[in-house]
């Protein structure tokens, strides 16, 4: 495809969008996305996220700042002329046309020879591998199978770029998964640039070179997905990106990165301090149940307590369980099924503890918790 | 369905041929008329069963009944039937034919016997003839004479009217119903109360408010001259141009309410995807939004067609004499001249009409495309 430069394909610069002159739903948005890169925007709903993308197709005007295109700025272009594929969740196909119409249609508005038409539809169908669909009906395909045709209406004039608008959110589950490994082979293969929006955060980490959480119109962090699960930068990416138990204290003293904080309950624990911290500051603990350590290998632990606990799941691969610890009974942690796993039970008095690197201190935010 | 719909409708409708009612008066004539050949005067058995019927009837109404049918088929059979039915109130004595031409002349004259003969049947086709200006003669169907034509005229007007009416309806009820499905749900509230407000009012009073409004002092034309854009009054109403407005005016919440409903399920997704595709938005309308609300277009329409054709009291009210329709008629002929055979014939045609266009129009659009798609 393209050749790789170092320009970025899409660049938001301040982009600000309000509805009403007042409440901004995009704030102060700068944001770049590389040629063939997967992007995804994650984020709950009313995050701003699906307001963006919708910016960047042209649906919806720029309030302030600017969006461009390879260069090109886009805010005064009407969306028929941005040349950018789009795929939307209720999957927009036209039900009065057939698949193969369908398919053809931004061929068509382009005035495309008829022959080379056929030939690019039936290579469009072909790639989503629905060629034997070609003469049926929207209305006559499963989900699955209409996403599949939008994305090839989507792609069958060649974008650079191709927005999809939470695509897989009206698929089951299995169909889900099946389509998100299309996708993203689809996306390896064609080297096209796309920008995915979704509120799943498995979907987001599963696809994504680069994930962009959003929360109240801010754009919180953009990271590849391992960064943004390993080392998230704020309390909300941590909440919001995988599972956590979150913890409120207060710093007592601070060494570099290694924090010592007294949790509301009490207990003085070490953390990594991923702001800039000073004595006295209320904080925020973020810690991944799988980095919650149990029964005896706890020598590389920097913290260690002392728990019974209150409930254990067998889950095949790995165990589940609920501690009483830090003035709660929810402390969560997971452990793979191991063949040394420790034989515990529910209702014993455990051990655990945490390395003091998984264990993230942020400033607490806004609301003071507890 | 067959007991509230089928059987009365049914029933009117065959009053179209029905001929019992002559069939039942004059039943001794009837039988003997049978074997005259229709030329010159028929034999003295005739008359004499003729005079034998008269005499069988007793009741004033009931002659009257039977010129008033005959005058359907000759002006004057009416006075003819009652100077007889008089003229034998006291009768004793032989009855024939010198006698009924002594009473009345005209008995003398074979035309009025040929109505007789021709009207033997159990069925009549006079009604539905002459619903086509057509009358059956003793030469056979010919046109009637171009000064008594009328109906063919009548079922043309009304057809034309009922579709520029229709059209009409889409021109202003098209923008309407697209304002109001792609308006928030306040402001297409609004609007439907406005579309709807018409429904709440009496016929009667918003085509009076017509006339308040379009007469020769009117307020549109008092408006127009003060603006100084006229110099005499336009007339707006009495006249075809009447009919159009208050007609679509009445019809327009048919086309609208479908439409818009067929509107508000068409999702902006679609047209966005086609934008964003690549259409234009001239071809974005052409190719994804209206088909997409085709069905509610053709329902709209032929809602308000079929309506309107049926409408009489509007271009009653509001219209000139060259503008009635042909319900104006069947209201005429069932209730003040009480000649149901006449109007259930109209009335068949009108039906036997919509259902032919109805068909063609199936064939040319599809059935299919009538119904809304997923």
């Amino acid at each position: 495809m393209a050749a790789k430069t170092d320009a970025p394909l899409v660049s938001f610069r301040g982009v600000q969008k309000s509805y009403d002159g007042r409440t901004l739903v995009v704030r102060h948005l700068d944001l770049d996305v590389a040629r063939g890169e997967f992007l995804t925007l994650l984020g709950p709903s009313g995050s701003g996220k699906t307001t963006t993308l919708m910016m960047l197709a042209g649906f919806e005007s720029v309030t302030e700042g600017s969006i461009e295109l390879a260069g090109k700025p886009l805010n005064n272009l009407p969306p028929y002329k941005r040349g950018i594929g789009m795929v939307f969740q209720s999957y927009a196909l036209f039900p009065h046309m057939s698949v193969a119409e369908n398919v053809a249609f931004p061929l068509q508005v382009r005035r495309m020879p008829r022959a080379e038409t056929r030939e690019r539809v039936e290579k469009a169908l072909s790639m989503v591998r629905l060629h034997d669909f070609i003469d049926r009906q929207p209305a006559q395909l499963s989900g699955g199978q209409q996403q599949r045709v939008a994305l090839a209406r989507a792609l069958v004039f060649e974008p650079e770029l191709i927005l999809l608008d939470e695509p897989l959110g009206a698929l089951d589950r299995q169909l889900r998964e099946q389509m998100q490994f299309e996708l993203k082979r689809l996306h390896d293969r064609l080297g096209i640039t796309m920008i995915y929006v979704t509120h799943d955060q498995e979907e987001a980490l599963t696809m994504s070179d680069q994930v962009a959480v959003f929360n109240d119109g801010v754009m919180q962090q953009v990271a590849p997905p391992a960064e943004i699960y390993e080392r998230p930068c704020n309390p909300f990416v941590a909440q919001f990106v995988g599972e956590n138990n979150r913890l409120a204290g207060r710093v007592m003293a601070l060494d570099g990165e290694k924090a010592q904080i007294q949790i509301d309950s009490g207990e003085t624990v070490t953390a990594f301090a991923v702001d800039d911290l000073y004595a006295g500051d209320p904080v925020e603990l973020s810690i991944r149940p799988e980095r919650v350590q149990i029964g005896g290998n706890l020598g590389v632990c920097d913290n260690r307590f002392s728990a019974r606990l209150t409930d254990l799941i067998f889950l095949g691969d790995q165990l589940r369980g609920h501690l009483a610890a830090f003035g709660r009974d929810d402390v969560v942690f997971k452990q793979p099924n191991s063949e040394d796993r420790p034989k515990i039970a529910s209702g014993d008095e455990i051990q655990f503890g945490w390395r003091w690197q998984n264990c993230r201190a942020f400033r607490a935010q806004g609301k003071a918790s507890g | 369905m067959a007991v509230f719909f089928a059987v009365p409708i049914g029933t009117f409708l065959s009053r179209s041929v029905d001929n019992t009612e002559l069939v039942g008066m004059l039943p001794n004539t009837m039988d003997a008329i049978e074997s005259w050949d229709g030329a010159g005067l028929p034999d003295e058995p005739v008359f004499e069963a003729l005079g034998e019927d008269f005499l069988a009837i007793t009741d004033i109404t009931a002659a009257a009944g039977l010129g008033r049918r005959l005058n359907h088929n000759i002006t004057g059979y009416r006075s003819l039937v009652m100077r007889t039915f008089s003229g034998l109130r006291d009768h004793a004595g032989p009855l024939g034919r010198d006698e009924l031409i002594q009473i009345d002349d005209r008995w003398g004259e074979p035309e009025f016997w040929r109505v007789l003969r021709q009207e033997r049947g159990t069925f009549t086709s006079l009604y539905l003839l002459a619903s086509l200006d057509l009358e059956n003669t003793a030469d056979g169907i010919h046109r009637t004479a171009p000064e008594n034509r009328l109906f063919v005229d009548l079922l043309t007007r009304t057809l034309w009217i009922s579709l520029a009416v229709t059209v009409l309806c889409l021109i202003f009820g098209f923008p309407l119903a697209y304002v109001m499905a792609a308006s928030g749900p306040r402001l297409s509230n609004w609007i439907l109360v406005l579309v709807l407000l018409p429904f709440w009012t009496s016929l009667l009073v918003r085509t009076t408010s017509w006339i308040v409004l379009l007469q020769r002092n009117g307020l549109i034309n008092q408006l127009l001259e003060s603006l100084g854009l006229i110099d005499e009054p336009l007339s707006l109403i009495y006249n075809r141009l009447g009919v159009y407005i208050a007609m679509t005016h009445v019809l327009l919440p048919f086309l609208v309410l479908p439409l818009f409903s067929v509107m508000k399920g068409v999702g902006s997704d679609k047209t966005r995807a086609a934008a964003g595709l690549g259409a234009p938005p001239l071809t974005v309308f052409r190719r994804v939004y209206l088909p997409q609300v085709m069905p509610g277009i053709i329902a709209g329409c032929s809602l308000v067609f079929v309506l309107s054709l049926g409408y009489y009291i509007t271009p009653a009210l509001v219209g000139g004499p060259r503008d009635q329709m042909i319900a104006h008629f069947i209201a005429y002929f069932t209730s003040e001249s009480v000649n149901w055979g006449m109007g259930a014939s109209l009335a068949g045609i009108l039906l036997l009409t919509v259902v032919l266009l109805y068909a063609v129009l199936a064939r040319v659009i599809g059935f299919d495309r009538l119904k809304v798609r997923q």
